[in-house]
């Protein structure tokens, strides 16, 4: 049975009258990158803090390592590494003081502190602008110092929140290859974002939460699995079809959804194989002239829009 | 991790550009400023070595008393000195018409010797302790001294260098009188050198007192522009500390999450502050008095040390400001208005503030930062370290420290109900 790093049961948060975290519980295990999926305002980062012991709550249990996780557990906190939403650099130090000295919060030895900002300035990419101030980094390059200040002491559990907002798709991608990287190496990864894309690309396992909730979890896979709707297949007609016309897709095994609108057909399948195979067969057997043709396999948005019944970037 | 912390938000501070501006450069700006106003007035202006018109009033039996001679050795202009007016021009006259002229205004005090009753040394000492602390901030009216002979009042209508140095003229008769009749009782051929050396000394000894050290009305601006200084140190504490503490900042929030006593932290960054705010006071210090060539008065080392005092007390101040306020505009806005609040009633604007404030209401005299690092540097320029003195410094001492006791206990909690 794998390690426990992380457990979270029944936490509850509130901010006076408003249920932030409503008995929410989490486990994750050593080795994973966890996915903690959500809206905005859905209670990621309430979450994130509780379990860094910055906020305290109302009620639950929050267990790091197998030991209460409390503000002053200090030997906890040495194997905890943050990248915070915003950006928390200091201005007046360079790339490699800035490192240093967040790094020195938890390393004391200088020799060995030595060693690791260099490691991190290399694994981030930062080695041609170690003398540069934050000002002069452009807002990639910012973002992978803000990463190199909460991993450069190299936690064996790493929580980001939401690291790529507002970060352009070039260094959005060295963003996830880094973490991929730092979970090669063994580091435990919390990885909260409202992009769905990314967290099914890299997490391993993913939350999605809602109004404080844990509402689904599982592998990408699993969530779509789980979803009624396997595939949606839209085709681009010349001509309006007729109601037999529409009745006869809907009889083909699988179809469990069909809907005409502005020239164009929308078809949900519930499952199978060959769908499109089958589709296009009745198409031509009635003779019905059709343009473009696109297939779509569920995302994780359609496991969000099924379980909570709304978008997930709304 | 002191060590750490320390060095590193030394470096953050001296790289803040605000802080190299508000901190160093503006107070060496205003004091410029102020040199142009009035600083020449002080170095150059006749009109401030102008003589002190005093009132004599003889209603002793003698026809020349010792503090007569001594008087009238003070209404000639010392050779050594490069003022060309005398210390004092004295007008004798009857009691009536000096109280007549005082309250006109003609005389900014006179001294009344009359025939003295059967005092005893321990009230003339008294007497002599009133006179000293009569002088000063405290308006006063009269103040007097007593000898086995004769008993001399001094009566001044408002406090001030005029005030000043009557007092002091008082003060050193009395120091010297019982010299002065033991050689009349031993050595009576020597009576007149004793009486030369006695009026040269007295010269000197109000030259270099008042005159020389430049102890003039216009300095308490200079102190209270040090006082303002010292209590914008309270800015770099709220900034320092918006770094480490979740409910401020992100940066704040990454400081909260790692293994790091959080009191330890705050204490080096506290101790960076102070030296930081006490390095620019010196700067400060050393230019008024080097370059702009105002004296203080006092010993400088004195100057400077109180001048860290005064940061540790304005820093401390900055991080109750900051344990308290939790909006990141407070932290700017509140230390601003703090400082200026604070400057304006030790005189900053207004030479006499202090004053009218003593006057009203004491006590916020007491309990004003600023207000009480002008006094003890006014104490000890122009008294030493005298009672007065070391009630400011211990006033200083106790609100640095029982700021510091408090925002401890409000900074020292590490989770926070909201961020």
């Amino acid at each position: 049975m794998s390690e426990v790093v992380v457990s979270i049961h029944d936490l509850v948060k509130r901010y006076g009258e408003k249920l932030a975290v409503d008995q929410f519980s989490l486990e994750v295990e050593k080795g994973e990158i966890l996915g903690l999926l959500g809206p905005n305002g859905s209670g990621k980062t309430t979450t994130i803090n509780c379990l860094l012991s910055l906020l305290h709550f109302d009620r639950g249990d929050i267990q790091i390592f197998g030991k209460n996780m409390k503000p002053e557990a200090f030997d906890l906190k040495k194997r905890i590494g943050v990248v915070m939403q915003n950006v928390a650099v200091v201005d007046t130090l360079t790339v490699e003081e800035n490192i240093d000295f967040f790094c020195g919060l938890y390393v004391h030895d200088k020799k060995e502190r030595k060693q690791l900002v260099d490691d991190a300035v290399e694994f981030t990419g930062l080695s041609e602008h170690r003398k540069y101030k934050p000002k002069k980094l452009s807002g990639g390059l910012l973002r992978r110092l803000n990463i190199a200040c909460g991993i450069a002491h190299k936690p064996e559990l790493i929580i980001f929140d939401e690291p790529t907002v507002a970060v352009d798709p070039q260094s959005r991608n060295a963003i996830l290859e880094g973490i991929r990287k730092m979970n090669e190496k063994g580091a435990t990864i919390i990885y909260t974002s409202h992009y769905m894309e990314e967290v099914e690309e890299l997490c391993s396992r993913i939350v999605i939460m809602d109004h404080g909730k844990n509402v689904v979890a599982g592998t990408a896979a699993e969530l779509k699995a789980s979803l009624k709707n396997r595939e949606t297949i839209h085709i681009s007609l010349r001509k309006a079809l007729t109601e037999e016309e529409l009745q006869g897709l809907r009889e083909i095994n699988h179809v469990y959804d069909v809907r005409e609108t502005k020239g164009e057909l929308v078809i949900r399948c519930d499952g199978g194989e060959h769908n499109l195979v089958h589709i296009m067969n009745y198409l031509e057997e009635k003779q019905i002239h059709f343009g473009r043709v696109t297939t779509e396999l569920p995302t994780l948005n359609d496991v969000f829009l099924e379980v909570t019944g709304k978008e997930l970037r709304d | 991790m002191f060590g750490h912390v320390f060095i590193y938000q030394m470096k953050q501070l001296f790289r803040q550009k605000w802080s190299i501006g508000w901190n160093f450069c503006f107070p060496l700006v205003l004091a410029t400023v102020f040199f142009f106003g009035f600083g020449n007035l002080i170095k150059e202006d006749p009109d401030v070595f102008k003589s002190v018109e005093v009132g004599y009033v003889n209603e002793t039996s003698q026809e020349d008393t010792l503090f007569e001679q001594l008087l009238d050795g003070l209404t000639e202009v010392d050779e050594d000195s490069d003022r060309d007016n005398p210390l004092l021009i004295l007008h004798e006259m009857t009691a009536d018409e000096a109280e007549e002229k005082l309250k006109a205004g003609e005389i900014s005090g006179y001294y009344l010797e009359t025939t003295g009753a059967d005092s005893t040394g321990a009230d003339s000492t008294e007497a002599l302790a009133k006179s000293s602390a009569k002088v000063g901030t405290e308006a006063f009216t009269e103040v007097s001294t007593a000898s086995t002979e004769t008993d001399i009042k001094l009566k001044i209508t408002e406090n001030g260098i005029d005030a000043t140095i009557l007092s002091q003229v008082l003060k050193s008769y009395q120091n010297s009188e019982s010299m002065v009749k033991r050689v009349m009782e031993e050595h009576p051929e020597n009576i007149q050198t004793v009486m030369d050396e006695l009026t040269n000394d007295n010269q000197d000894f109000i030259s270099q007192k008042v005159f020389n050290k430049n102890v003039a009305p216009f300095v308490n601006y200079f102190y209270a522009l040090l006082a303002m200084a010292s209590l914008f140190g309270s800015w770099m504490c709220t900034a320092m500390l918006q770094g480490m503490c979740a409910n401020m900042s992100e940066r704040g929030k990454r400081f909260e999450c790692s293994p790091t006593n959080k009191m330890t932290a705050v204490f080096a960054g506290l101790l960076a502050c102070t030296i930081l705010q006490g390095l620019a006071d010196t700067i400060v210090i050393l230019y008024i008095n080097y370059v702009l060539g105002i004296h203080f008065g006092g010993n400088l080392l004195v100057v400077i040390a109180l001048s860290f005092l005064a940061s540790a007390m304005g820093i401390s101040c900055g991080a109750l400001i900051a344990a308290i306020c939790k909006s990141e505009s407070l932290l700017i806005g509140v230390p601003i208005a703090f400082s200026m609040i604070c400057s304006f009633f030790s005189g900053l604007m207004v030479g006499n503030i202090r004053a009218i404030v003593e006057q009203k209401c004491p006590f916020f005299n007491r309990i004003n930062p600023a207000a009480v690092y002008v006094e003890s540097i006014y104490r000890f320029c122009n008294y030493g370290a005298d009672q007065k003195f070391w009630n400011s410094v211990i006033i200083m001492v106790c609100m640095t420290l029982g700021c510091v006791v408090l925002s401890s206990l409000f900074l020292r909690r590490r989770s926070y109900g909201s961020l």
